[in-house]
């Protein structure tokens, strides 16, 4: 931490643990949008799609230790935004008559639209961070779920430029398997980063002990607001997938269902390490499919064995309570997977290693 | 003039009605520093209860063609089984467990509730007719009041007094604010926490079915998400009144109630539409303004 301010100064094998974590999914990526079937590369999609968002969750609220709730209204934000500049340029003079007039007449590439899209969901959450995160842990958790609902009750209103409840068709549904993990690598990336930052160290030492932190001179509400604006970027990015994943938006899509989902993901695979929660998104979404399978009917044995309806909720509500009870801190205990030890150098450390211990080794 | 009276009238009604289940949320937190999602279950589950099992848009009804008192009694009863059997199924294990995890374990025990009643019931909306003359305008000092409001306030009105003269007056309330001002020194002085805890449960549960009642009676129909809405609003109730305070919970509800009511009358046409987002933005200035809530309790924040 001498001369550069925000990144201290990281250990060339440390960054073996983004690597590894990127690297095999992009292998993933690659399979199967080249070589696999349709169905798999759909599945392949929407995983990395909630990672992103999962990994956005990760950056605020394992640093600062408040969880959030809101960053579902991020996602809607983003997707959203991308939807005004990419769709449907023919209806939306009518559909959407309250846009600006640049963007009511024309159409814009995707990927400009995307970023502008994260960045639009940034400043929002720049503006609302700069109010919510004076207040204590609990509060400010609370207050992300207050701006849950007023996204809900803006976007679910304001008809002439979200066409209020209704469904938004047509945006053009560019996304793919490789185009999603491109998302996903800089999302592990930066959230590498935060956490290894000084940034991080400060919010995670507020978050264990937050007069002390204070009373060392650490800006908490500042770097709050630093990383809730950065995880928003990639919640809006998310969002931005999502709508062009299936080509349709409305705003039901971004409430408490999909809070509820990611929330789940990132309390079973833990909190407190980037392992942790790549490996708690992989491991719901198979037990989703897994569910959704069975609840569709499958044929064992010549007998055809479905479960009812709502069984994929029901189960990852399960799952979620077990783990809490539990492994409070998740299926990764807030540890990392430890790399060297994979790749056969030497390390004495258990397989998994701690992700504080990761930072403080960079001092 | 009237008009103003009468959105008073509103206000107060829908107010107590958050009042109510404000109480039940912060009885609750007061102690565990528990946010009980669970509490909008309460308030489904009994609602459902009126009707048989039954996928269908008008269901038969079952407890709800039960004579009156015997109806209100099971309902009730209901209501206080279920929030024991949350509490001592989903709560009693992780009860020494960080807030944060806490609100998290409710939030995913409410899914499950909902998922579950989902499965049974589907998510149609369900029409029930019981006490459809409770929705009868009766003239009131120069208004003309549905007589469901002035039942609501009648009924919320004597469960509130009620409630407060046990936590005055009975042994048993004593204990309960001993737990809620400090958990741990109540307990070294010989309050059993199993006890006040599963009461309090009890009387979040017992507040659930007499919300259910009222809810079913003004609106005359079912639906799966009918709990979320006004418990989502009684949570915000509670942390603008000052989590942990129990009279806090009360003012909270009261004043949310009445803030929504004249929003909805007074706001111009267009900005109506988005009378939510002031109500929830009006609860962060609030946190703001006094991050400890309007009343706040000694004991906010972690549990000492």
């Amino acid at each position: 931490m001498k001369n550069n301010r925000f990144v201290s100064s990281i250990p060339g094998d440390t960054w073996l643990l983004p690597s590894a974590l990127a690297i095999p999914l992009g292998v993933v990526a690659v399979g199967v949008q080249y070589f696999g079937p349709p169905t798999i590369a759909v599945t392949v999609t929407e995983i990395y799609i909630r990672l992103v968002a999962a990994l956005a969750i990760y950056m605020f609220s394992s640093n600062t230790g408040i969880i959030s709730y809101g960053h579902v209204a991020f996602m809607g934000i983003g997707a959203y935004a991308s939807a005004w500049q990419t769709c449907c340029v023919m209806m939306k003079p009518i559909t959407m008559h309250g846009l600006p007039a640049f963007l009511k007449t024309a159409n814009f590439p995707v990927v400009p639209s995307a970023i502008a899209a994260g960045v639009l969901a940034a400043v929002v959450a720049l503006v609302a961070s700069l109010v919510i995160m004076r207040l204590n842990s609990i509060a400010a958790a609370i207050a992300t779920f207050a701006l849950l609902f007023i996204f809900q009750s803006v976007y679910g209103h304001w008809d002439s430029v979200t066409m209020g409840v209704s469904t938004m068709i047509g945006l053009p549904q560019y996304v793919t398997p490789v185009h999603v993990w491109i998302w996903v690598a800089i999302a592990i990336l930066v959230a590498f980063i935060l956490q290894n930052s000084s940034i991080g160290l400060m919010l995670r030492a507020s978050r264990d002990e937050h007069t002390a932190a204070r009373a060392c001179g650490a800006r908490i509400l500042k770097y709050r607001v630093i990383a809730f604006t950065i995880s928003a970027f990639f919640a809006g990015i998310a969002g931005v997938m999502l709508g062009h994943r299936i080509g349709t938006i409305s705003v039901a899509t971004f409430h408490l269902d999909l809070t509820f989902l990611l929330l789940a993901m990132v309390v079973v695979g833990g909190l407190r390490s980037l392992s942790g929660v790549v490996l708690g998104v992989i491991i719901v979404s198979v037990i989703m499919e897994v569910l959704r399978l069975f609840q569709g009917g499958v044929s064992i044995g010549g007998q055809i064995v479905s479960l009812p309806a709502g069984s994929v909720q029901i189960g990852i509500a399960l799952v979620m309570i077990l783990v809490l009870r539990f492994r409070p801190d998740g299926i990764a205990k807030g540890l990392e997977f430890d790399v060297k030890r994979w790749l056969g150098r030497s390390s004495d450390e258990v397989a998994l290693r701690r992700s504080d211990s990761g930072s403080s080794a960079a001092e | 003039m009237s008009y103003f009276l009468q959105s008073i009238v509103d206000g107060a009604s829908l107010g107590s009605i958050y009042a109510l289940i404000a109480l039940a949320i912060g009885f609750v937190f007061g102690i565990l520093r528990l946010i009980n999602f669970t509490q909008s279950d309460y308030i489904t589950y009994c609602a459902y209860a009126l009707i048989i099992p039954s996928t269908a848009a008008m269901p038969a009804l079952f407890i709800g063609a039960w004579p009156a008192a015997l109806m209100v009694i099971s309902v009730l009863l209901i209501g206080v089984v279920l929030a024991l059997l949350t509490e001592r199924f989903a709560f009693r294990a992780i009860r020494d467990a960080e807030p944060e995890i806490l609100l998290i374990s409710s939030f995913a025990t409410s899914y499950l509730l909902q998922h579950i009643l989902m499965a049974v019931y589907s998510t149609r909306p369900k029409s029930v007719s019981i006490g459809n003359w409770l929705g009868e305008p009766v003239a009131f000092a120069g208004l003309r009041v549905p007589l469901i409001q002035l039942v609501t306030l009648g009924v919320t009105g004597a469960a509130l007094i009620a409630l407060v003269a046990m936590l005055r007056y009975t042994e048993f309330g004593i204990k309960i604010r001993a737990a809620a001002e400090n958990y741990r020194m109540a307990r070294l002085l010989g309050v059993r926490a199993n006890a006040v805890i599963a009461g309090c449960f009890a009387i979040s549960g017992l507040i659930g079915g007499a919300v259910s009642l009222l809810l079913v009676a003004q609106t005359g129909s079912l639906d799966i998400l009918m709990g979320v809405s006004p418990v989502i609003i009684a949570f915000f109730a509670t942390v603008i009144g000052g989590m942990g305070s129990l009279m806090g919970a009360v003012l909270g509800g009261f004043l949310v109630g009445m803030v929504s009511q004249l929003l909805q009358a007074y706001l111009p046409g267009e900005a109506r539409e988005f009378r939510d987002a002031f109500l929830f933005a009006f609860t962060i200035l609030v946190l703001i303004a006094r991050p400890n809530g309007l009343i706040a309790s000694s004991a906010i924040g972690q549990r000492t």
